[in-house]
């Protein structure tokens, strides 16, 4: 049996969620918290009060009918039920279908470049801001956004090598690293790498790459690792990987608290190969998933599987340490130009220059080995070959996206869910 | 970004030009022994050798206003003549065309397909007269040897740094507007149907592997457009079907070439001559554009018996008026260089890049340069 609602639509009930009063102790950490939804069943004649206990803030909380009396709590992590009369509850949905709808867009001084990955976002709590990224030419645009969506914040980082003031370099890409200790965002063009502190204020390190005498254009497939300490600018490069033989394209990695999950790092290249690696004092080769001369555009890295998107619009996700091939999905009909997977949800964002976004629903079971990608939502951004798309929070409640030419991030937020019940 | 971009870049813009000049000259009643004259000179000036060596060259993209001055120097390279406005008005019908074969190709390596197209196209013009067309086959010949080795992920590079250099310009062509190619807003129509590209499938399908390998499941989504199966491949060789229609010419038949400008600011578009300011960039420009321009042979201005002007434009008082109206902002700011014999231009160049030599710089190149850049002007 299915159930759809909207989630604009009124709930039934009055919830106290997040207040700190009636004894809840609410914990926040990045905007989810953890504590109990108090209910307050209102309306029918008595009140009642429950008590439940959510991992994640509930998103959405529905009261299905008056015979079932059912109450399901969205979250994008999970969905919950509980059934009023004897407070049983369970997880036990699949989720089916989500219906987006528009957030206001944020404007951008210039207009996004046609790169891979070209949209980078963080969060951070404390403040209650979010930062976006999109790169034009050779400027990096970041854009800091409080969350009631009240107060937007400017500024533009441009591409200089430190000695010499001729040239200014085209950058090929700009991402925040969310490490232990800090954050950094990582500009990389053709001259060199720069790290700044997260808000793009001061510039902590500058990595020159060498300009061979006759400059190719392709890089040569070195991953550079770089120690960072939690504070200050006394990093180092301390390894330089060489596995590669082609450009690499995307870097990604997955800070797992199991100690069965090996690998943390996946690189790819330009031919579609990918390198597994395990980091440590020195970082080992795991596995190496060959590719089949098509660019390896994005990839990502979650509960031990790679997902990676491909020049010709298909979407694989491998087992990383044994290069089984779990999914194959022929995803787009043009060139994949980004991938973003919300860690706690498991929902997958990707998006090409088909102009269209689509969001899946991933569920990888390491234990037994099985994986499962569904299809939820396709969203056309109308005449634009988009060239980022980044959920805006570890659940996925939130996406946004960016396109070549386009001087706006579009943003979008769920309207509305689609769930059934396991029988 | 790719240093292989420049020729593609130049060939593909060269193409567009041609079809323009060649539907004006027609729609002008230019009597046909002098338009082919117009068209020869063209060609022939395109395909000069030791310009084509430059060019091919490893070498990063020209800025949009060193690459106008190239071609302003092409149009002219004969007898015909064009005011700044219909120049503006051709570059910027080029332009627009190019980039929008640009984003429309399916795969990125499909733009060699175009440049073939435009190619093809060239040599038919020419094919009366061996001694160009021979030019014309060894420039193939430089693309096939250069390009098609190359793989797809440097063909997206190529394509990605020729989007960077097409980013923002949102003219809207009357022919593009006519065929719902283009939006209002100067936006190109990018359609969610049609043949997807070789290589690619269809989207919609799911298939989930056991570990053995096996195919366990195949489910169905669908994609939100109307797609159907990849058209077959086009040749890459000196000969056959390119299948693409990117890069054909859409002028041949007769169609009005206008240019609408958004923005109302009146502005003086002349030439503008190199800014005196040390610019370093600037400098390394300069000598760039020298040394491809060695190559460009230019007409004297002196004879003006044989010449004639083509008007990109219905009428003179439009291209007046559109000289007049041209927006501060689209103004490409053309560097005047002349690399003729002619004394006192040589001498302005020598003075023009002795202001660029920075006190700072070790090299002391600036001398040694301009000396060459005089060399190689006088050997012309």
């Amino acid at each position: 049996m299915a159930y759809s609602w909207d989630c604009s639509r009124e709930v039934h009930l009055d919830v106290w969620l997040n207040t700190g009063a009636q004894g809840v102790a609410p914990d926040q950490i990045n905007g989810c918290w953890r504590g109990h939804v108090k209910l307050s069943l209102c309306g029918f004649g008595h009140q009642e009060k429950r008590n439940l206990n959510c991992t994640r803030q509930p998103r959405q909380i529905a009261y299905l009918s008056t015979d079932t009396k059912l109450l399901l709590f969205i979250t994008t992590g999970e969905i919950r039920w509980m059934r009023l009369e004897n407070k049983r509850q369970g997880i036990n949905f699949n989720l089916l279908r989500t219906m987006f709808h528009k957030e206001k867009s944020i404007q951008l001084k210039n207009s996004a470049s046609a790169l891979y990955n070209n949209l980078s976002v963080l969060r951070i709590a404390p403040r209650r801001l979010t930062y976006f990224t999109v790169v034009h030419a050779n400027v990096v645009n970041m854009v800091s956004t409080s969350w009631d969506g009240l107060n937007y914040s400017h500024r533009q980082l441009q591409s200089k090598e430190p000695n010499v003031a001729t040239s200014t370099s085209l950058i090929m890409q700009a991402a925040f690293c969310a490490l232990p200790s800090r954050d950094l965002l990582v500009v990389s063009s053709q001259k060199g790498i720069q790290m700044y502190e997260s808000d793009g204020s001061i510039m902590v390190y500058w990595h020159a790459l060498d300009t061979p005498e006759a400059p190719t254009g392709v890089s040569s497939g070195a991953v550079l690792v770089f120690d960072v300490p939690s504070k200050g600018s006394n990093i180092t490069l301390s390894e330089v990987l060489e596995e590669h033989k082609e450009a690499i394209t995307d870097i990604a990695s997955e800070c797992s608290g199991s100690q069965e999950c090996l690998a943390n790092l996946v690189t790819a290249d330009d031919g579609g190969n990918m390198c597994v690696w395990k980091s440590g004092e020195e970082f080992q080769l795991l596995n190496k998933i060959p590719g089949l001369d098509i660019t390896c555009s994005s990839v990502k890295l979650w509960k031990g599987t790679v997902l990676a998107g491909y020049g010709t619009g298909q979407i694989r996700l491998y087992e990383a340490v044994t290069g089984i091939l779990h999914a194959e999905v022929n995803a787009h009909a043009r060139w994949i130009y980004s991938l973003d997977v919300a860690p706690f949800s498991g929902l997958l964002l990707s998006a090409a220059e088909d102009s269209f976004v689509r969001v899946w629903h991933l569920a990888i079971t390491p234990e037994t080995n099985s994986v499962e990608i569904a299809h939820l939502h396709n969203e056309c951004v109308t005449d634009t070959q988009i060239c980022g798309a980044k959920f805006c929070d570890g659940d996925g409640y939130a996406f946004a996206v960016t396109g070549y030419d386009l001087s706006e991030i579009i943003r979008r937020v769920p309207a509305s869910w689609t769930v059934s019940q396991d029988t | 970004m790719s240093t292989r971009t420049l020729p593609l870049l130049f060939i593909n813009l060269g193409g567009e030009m041609l079809y323009i000049l060649d539907q004006r000259l027609r729609a002008q009643n230019i009597p046909a022994d002098k338009a082919k004259k117009v068209m020869n000179d063209i060609i022939t000036t395109m395909f000069n050798k030791k310009f084509l060596e430059e060019l091919f060259k490893p070498q990063e993209l020209y800025s949009k206003k060193a690459l106008r001055t190239v071609f302003d120097r092409l149009a002219h390279a004969s007898i015909m003549r064009l005011n700044q406005a219909s120049m503006d008005k051709l570059y910027d019908l080029m332009t627009m065309a190019f980039k929008y074969q640009v984003l429309l190709c399916p795969r990125p390596k499909d733009i060699l397909l175009v440049s073939f197209n435009h190619m093809d196209a060239i040599k038919d013009f020419v094919k009366d007269t061996p001694s160009i067309l021979s030019q014309v086959d060894e420039t193939y010949q430089q693309l096939i040897e250069m390009y098609t080795p190359l793989s797809n992920g440097e063909f997206q590079l190529i394509r990605q740094t020729l989007l960077i250099f097409f980013q923002d310009m949102h003219i809207r062509v009357s022919i593009f507007l006519k065929d719902k190619v283009q939006n209002s807003n100067g936006r190109f129509v990018l359609p969610t149907n049609g043949p997807v590209p070789r290589g690619t499938q269809i989207p919609g399908l799911i298939r989930i592997f056991s570990c053995s390998g096996e195919e366990l499941t195949r489910l169905q989504f669908s994609n939100g457009g109307n797609y159907s199966s990849a058209l077959r491949e086009g040749s890459f060789e000196m000969f056959g079907n390119r299948v693409t229609k990117l890069g054909t010419n859409m002028y041949s038949v007769s169609r009005p070439v206008e240019t609408h400008m958004s923005g109302t600011s009146k502005s003086s578009a002349q030439h503008t001559k190199v800014n005196a300011a040390p610019n370093p960039l600037a400098k390394e420009e300069l000598n760039m554009l020298a040394r491809l321009m060695g190559g460009l042979e230019v007409q004297k201005p002196g004879s003006t018996d044989t010449g004639f002007r083509v008007n990109l434009f219905a009428t003179d008082e439009e291209e007046e008026e559109a000289l007049i109206s041209r927006p501060n902002e689209l103004s490409y700011g053309v560097i005047s260089i002349q690399a003729t014999k002619d004394q006192q231009a040589n001498a302005e160049l020598t003075k023009i890049m002795g202001e660029f030599t920075e006190s700072g710089d070790p090299s002391s190149s600036a001398s040694s340069k301009g000396e060459d850049l005089l060399a190689l002007m006088d050997g012309l």
